[in-house]
């Protein structure tokens, strides 16, 4: 079970958004933060791992992605849903929908196979993991963003997939429930030997809970590694247009201090 | 945590929804007994039942009362369905079964069958103008699908394409009406206030066997359009095809509009607020959300057809005016409900 990526490109008509992108041998249990400016092509990594990008017609993906011998660009999409769990940037609609009807639409759609008894179980495992139990009976409108996010987060765990493509899942959550997302996720990974891959903002959480950071810069990955190898000051101004500092916390993780911005121009 | 609790906690809301379903079959039951029971002669149920066959009073209950009700049911079931499917198809809760221009075609097609005294050889005059009426809102609805399949049939570009069909509809209709003699433009305006009068067995059997072929095609798509409502790129993530569903829905809607519309007229409001009092009542699971607003579709359309009997004593004022009027009172008092309890 590894993950790895070969060429990677994709256009938007012409316009090319990714080049080039290679990742060797992401090993089970790996959680790999996806780091990079605005724009940088993140979230459209994700999609097209996820298959999603052939939908819009106009993108074109080109070059090999793998997951244990699965051609994740070209498996139909009954395959790549056993194996792929993706959770987009946007959060679940505020519906009157109950968030476990959420959680069980989505478990029902991508495994129908799975009886009332299993899915039941299933579910109930991933409110508990996610510490979500007390929100469960209520209705998606009457939750915080962040609340929706986490049962989006539920929806994609829940069908405990082999591979995480996790877009940003901790932009609307406070403090508490960012660690809680991302230790969840990692012991996750740990656990049933799934590989993460995150698109993420936040430096330091990233630091923190990855095994492996890659960044994405305008020419493709400017920087591949474990947070140690892979932050420094000078890949901080490649990649994001800043000067800024890499110190080492009380704990041992990477801070990274960000101290000025060197452009302000969105390319 | 004891084992399974919210399994157990989730079994109640799923009781609790059927038996919502079963107050509101009731409740249907007893208003379509109510509409037989109504009429402009005065007469009583009682008195209908026991006459004896073939006389005049045998032929009201028979050829009058009983299909206009049958008819009720089945075009506020219609209509409902159809526009709870809508609402979800094109995550807008203001969206009906006429968002996409299907009332402004059968009414061109009516009228101009109308105006220009058309014809087909064979064919009895009674069943040309709804024959005229359907054949232009199937004809409109595919367009509009044609338009949306080409340009990947976002949400959006639907009901942007359904707008303009209302505007090129109207503007045609107006064309037509322009051109009309005054006694053309009174049938006109008579057929477009939806009305149960013109109702029959035979149209009822039409109406019920288009909702006898939707309503089990929508219900086996509960799970995609439950996972739709979580957010179109939700759904995609769970590998539903979104554009396609919507297409197939957006075919399936149509029919039941066109039909209904066809052989009654225009009956606004039931298409919009039928949906509605069923996500009041029970929620957005589709297994539970898509029979829920044809029974409530139904149930409205039922009184409504029963007021439109006995507001005015001796006359039936045409049911599309009176539905907004009955409708709107119990829609209300709904909403306020549920806003007092949270």
């Amino acid at each position: 079970m590894s993950l790895s990526l070969a060429d990677i490109s994709v256009a938007y008509g012409r316009k090319p958004v990714l080049d080039g992108i290679d990742l060797a041998h992401v090993a089970p249990g790996s959680v790999v933060g996806l780091l990079g400016a605005n724009g940088a092509g993140k979230s459209t990594l994700l999609r097209a791992l996820a298959g999603l990008l052939p939908a819009r017609g106009w993108a074109k993906v080109g070059g090999r992605a793998e997951l244990d011998g699965l051609d994740l660009l070209r498996a139909p999409a009954a395959h790549r849903l056993r194996q792929v769990g993706y959770l987009p940037q946007s959060l679940p609609q505020a519906s009157p929908l109950l968030a476990y009807e959420a959680v069980l639409g989505a478990l029902r759609a991508t495994r129908p196979d799975l009886g009332p008894a299993a899915a039941e179980a299933a579910i109930e495992t991933v409110f508990a993991e996610l510490g979500l139990h007390g929100l469960a009976l209520s209705r998606m409108g009457q939750l915080s963003g962040g609340q929706r996010q986490m049962v989006g987060l539920a929806q994609v765990l829940v069908r405990q997939p082999r591979l995480l493509l996790l877009d940003e899942p901790t932009s609307a959550l406070d403090l508490r429930w960012q660690l809680a997302v991302l230790g969840c996720v990692a012991q996750l990974a740990q656990r049933q030997r799934a590989i993460a891959l995150i698109a993420i903002h936040d430096i330091n959480l990233a630091a923190r809970f990855c095994t492996r950071l890659v960044i994405l810069g305008q020419a493709g990955i400017i920087a591949d590694g474990s947070p140690g190898q892979a932050l420094s000051p000078d890949i901080l101004h490649r990649a994001y247009g800043i000067h800024g500092r890499v110190e080492s916390c009380s704990l041992g993780f990477p801070m990274v201090l960000a101290d000025s911005a060197a452009e302000r121009r969105f390319p | 945590m004891t084992v399974l609790s919210l399994a157990r906690g989730y079994r109640r809301f799923i009781i609790g929804r059927l038996a919502t379903i079963a107050a509101l079959a009731l409740a249907l039951v007893a208003a379509f007994v109510l509409d037989v029971a109504t009429g402009p002669s005065g007469l009583r149920l009682a008195d209908l039942l026991t006459a004896e066959h073939d006389s005049t009073l045998a032929v009201i209950l028979w050829d009058i009362r009983l299909p206009q009700a049958v008819t009720a049911v089945l075009v506020g079931a219609a209509l409902a369905l159809a526009g709870a499917e809508m609402q979800t198809t094109l995550n807008n809760a203001l969206a009906s079964p006429f968002t996409l221009g299907v009332t402004n075609a059968a009414t061109l097609g009516a009228a101009s069958a109308i105006v220009f005294d058309l014809s087909i050889p064979g064919l009895a005059a009674m069943h040309i103008v709804p024959l005229f009426a359907f054949a232009a809102a199937l004809g409109a609805t595919l367009l509009v699908n044609f338009l949306a399949r080409s340009q990947g049939a976002g949400a959006d570009t639907v009901v942007l394409f359904g707008i303009a069909m209302v505007f090129v509809m109207n503007a045609l209709l107006w064309l037509v009406q322009y051109v009309a003699s005054a006694d053309a433009v009174q049938q006109i305006v008579f057929w477009t206030m939806g009305s149960l009068t013109r109702s029959s067995w035979d149209k009822a059997a039409i109406i019920a066997a288009a909702l006898a072929l939707c309503l089990p095609l929508s219900l086996r798509q509960v799970w995609a359009m439950t996972t739709l409502r979580g957010g179109e790129d939700h759904a995609r993530s769970f590998g539903i095809q979104v554009e396609r569903l919507r297409l197939v829905v957006l075919v399936r809607v149509s029919l039941l509009a066109a039909v209904a519309v066809s052989f009654v007229g225009t009956i606004g409001f039931i298409g919009l607020v039928g949906p509605h009092l069923a996500r009041l009542t029970l929620g957005e699971d589709h297994r539970f959300y898509l029979p829920g607003a044809a029974l409530a579709g139904a149930l409205v359309m039922s009184l409504a057809s029963t007021a439109s009997k006995a507001i005015v004593p001796g006359l039936v004022l045409p049911v599309g005016i009176v539905t907004a009027l009955v409708g709107i009172p119990l829609f209300m008092a709904l909403l306020l409900g549920q806003r007092r309890r949270s």
